[in-house]
């Protein structure tokens, strides 16, 4: 089995073709550079598909150089790739850390980088480049398509499924969790008074407020204008007050919080479909706004 | 990436990897599993090369990476923050090649050579490191992995290594500097240290003593360190006056510390 030949069947397995055909295991392909380059591109179009459908572009650009370290028997592969909006990246095979000897790859230009060095002519590295840029972009864009670009929490279709997801663990497992809807109070006013940045800010202060406060495993988005949503798993409502006093108090941010008012629900005791628990959380919401004026 | 499309599993390290490249001048990021706990180290430009970020602009990164890793992971994380202040700046992001010539030839990374990594210690409650080129040089020297403060709890950690072996010492983070001087000592015994220094005084330095700009330094004398009853001087500066009193610490017992086992 020539080395090529081994390489293709390693990411083949990877990145299976949608039709299960693979002509990069063809024992009858030539060794020519000609068959070299048609295994190659059937690895790519495999690869490519791949990308388009995985969950994970980062975790497919280390299974490509795990791959290719596993495959050609090499010692270490590393790939450095520019992308639109982070700029030069580099991956190492194994997620590991860089040492000192790899310092040399973060003033590298984009390339596949291996140990020792990769002299089979028939690898297409700008294909695996591409593809690698192609994948990292795609994570990317889905990060920014599930999160508010303002606050940097989730979004409302985002949450909308988090919460979809942990009522029906709940419902299945019987794990218990409290929903919270939040709105910030007279954000209108401040809007007109202060104007639409002043607006924007207290927003994001809210959000870097729940990214600093809520514990491992809690959820928190950005449902609406100035509405904002938490999932707060194996938390009773009677805690929710203490958890939202230390939202206001949260160190390192030197500005006020912004006034909020908030309404909780908790799955399954009061609610176990989502519109009934919305709904419950929503009118306790409103009557805590009522109760303000 | 999406959390509809993860079935019950809502975090992954693929999720965490996204976010920290994401911050401001992060060009590498690496794991590394140690005892309990999840070791990040992130490799960081000196000049931030992405402009279009409205996100988290106004924290340093190290904060910024500990609170994204402390969201994100189920158990202790410590992350490391390297500084490449020498690295030219990169080229214009060049097309993706064509043919194999744009693309360098497959070669292994040469060795550091002039460019000398550089560490920057983070501020509080987090990381940090450690110089780069002593590790290269005195692989057996004691290290400063982290200082973690968890207000919450009125804990403070300090994690040491030497030769590999990680210990963490513990004190109440209310304490202030005190209580980060005796949790470095804590981690020192751990270590196997010979010795039992104990805390005579710490204290700050202020601006007008060290003109140390936005670092802080502290000063701290020790005792028990060796038989003649001496005190034994630190001095030290870091981003926080716990991080600095930590440095102090390891200072003061200077070259005590690699014959420890």
């Amino acid at each position: 089995m020539s080395q090529q030949s081994s390489v293709a069947r390693g990411l083949g397995a990877l990145f299976p073709g949608p039709s299960g055909q693979r002509a990069t295991t063809d024992p009858a392909a030539g060794s020519d550079a000609s068959s070299g380059v048609k295994r190659m591109n059937a690895l790519g179009e495999d690869f490519a598909s791949a990308v388009a459908t995985s969950e994970s572009g980062i975790g497919l650009i280390y299974k490509a150089l795990d791959s290719l370290v596993e495959q050609f028997e090499l010692d270490d592969a590393a790939v450095v790739i520019e992308e639109a909006s982070l700029g030069q990246q580099v991956f190492c095979a194994g997620r590991r850390p860089l040492g000192i000897d790899d310092e040399e790859l973060l003033v590298s230009p984009p390339g596949l980088y291996t140990r020792p060095a990769l002299d089979d002519h028939t690898f297409d590295r700008s294909m695996m480049l591409t593809l690698c840029v192609l994948a990292l972009r795609l994570d990317v864009l889905r990060y920014d398509a599930w999160h508010d670009a303002l606050t940097g929490l989730y979004d409302r279709r985002s949450f909308d499924r988090l919460l979809e997801m942990a009522i029906a663990r709940s419902t299945r497992y019987e794990w218990p969790f409290t929903l919270v809807l939040l709105d910030l109070d007279h954000f209108k006013n401040i809007n007109d008074e202060q104007g639409h940045q002043a607006g924007d800010a207290a927003l994001r202060d809210l959000g870097e407020r729940f990214r600093r406060a809520l514990r491992f495993g809690d959820n928190a988005g950005r449902i609406g204008g100035d509405e904002f949503a938490m999932i707060l798993p194996n938390t009773e409502a009677d805690l929710v007050p203490a958890l939202l006093d230390r939202v206001r108090r949260t160190e390192g941010i030197e500005s006020a919080c912004p006034a909020f008012s908030f309404g909780v629900a908790q799955c399954p005791q009061e609610a176990n479909e989502f519109d009934k628990l919305v709904q419950l959380a929503d009118t306790r919401l409103y009557e805590a706004k009522q109760a303000k004026r | 990436m999406s959390p509809a499309t993860r079935g019950d599993e809502v975090w992954s390290i693929d999720d965490l990897e996204l976010e920290l490249r994401k911050l401001p001048g992060v060009r590498a990021a690496g794991f590394e599993d140690a005892d309990d706990m999840l070791v990040v180290q992130l490799h960081v430009a000196e000049r931030p090369e992405r402009i279009n970020r409205t996100d988290r602009n106004d924290q340093s990164v190290p904060v910024s990476a500990s609170r994204i890793a402390a969201r994100h992971a189920d158990r202790p994380v410590a992350v490391e923050v390297v500084r490449w202040r020498n690295a030219p700046s990169m080229p214009a992001p060049a097309p993706l090649p064509e043919a194999a010539a744009a693309v360098p030839e497959a070669a292994p990374p040469e060795p550091a050579a002039a460019q000398a990594a550089q560490t920057e210690p983070a501020p509080t409650a987090t990381v940090i490191d450690t110089t780069v080129e002593e590790e290269a040089s005195e692989s057996n020297r004691t290290r400063l992995l982290a200082v973690l403060a968890f207000p919450d709890t009125d804990e403070l950690e300090v994690h040491l290594v030497l030769e590999g072996r990680r210990t963490i010492g513990r004190a109440a983070a209310s304490r202030g500097i005190e209580g980060a001087v005796e949790a470095t000592i804590d981690a020192v015994r751990d270590l196997g240290a010979g010795f039992h220094p104990r805390l005579r005084w710490a204290r700050a330095l202020t601006d007008a003593e060290v003109g140390n700009g936005d670092q802080e330094v502290v000063g701290v004398a020790l005792d028990g360190v060796d038989s003649r009853a001496l005190l034994h001087y630190g001095m030290a500066a870091g981003t926080s006056l716990i991080d600095a009193a930590a440095r102090a610490t390891l200072d003061a017992l200077n070259r005590r510390l690699s014959r420890t086992r």
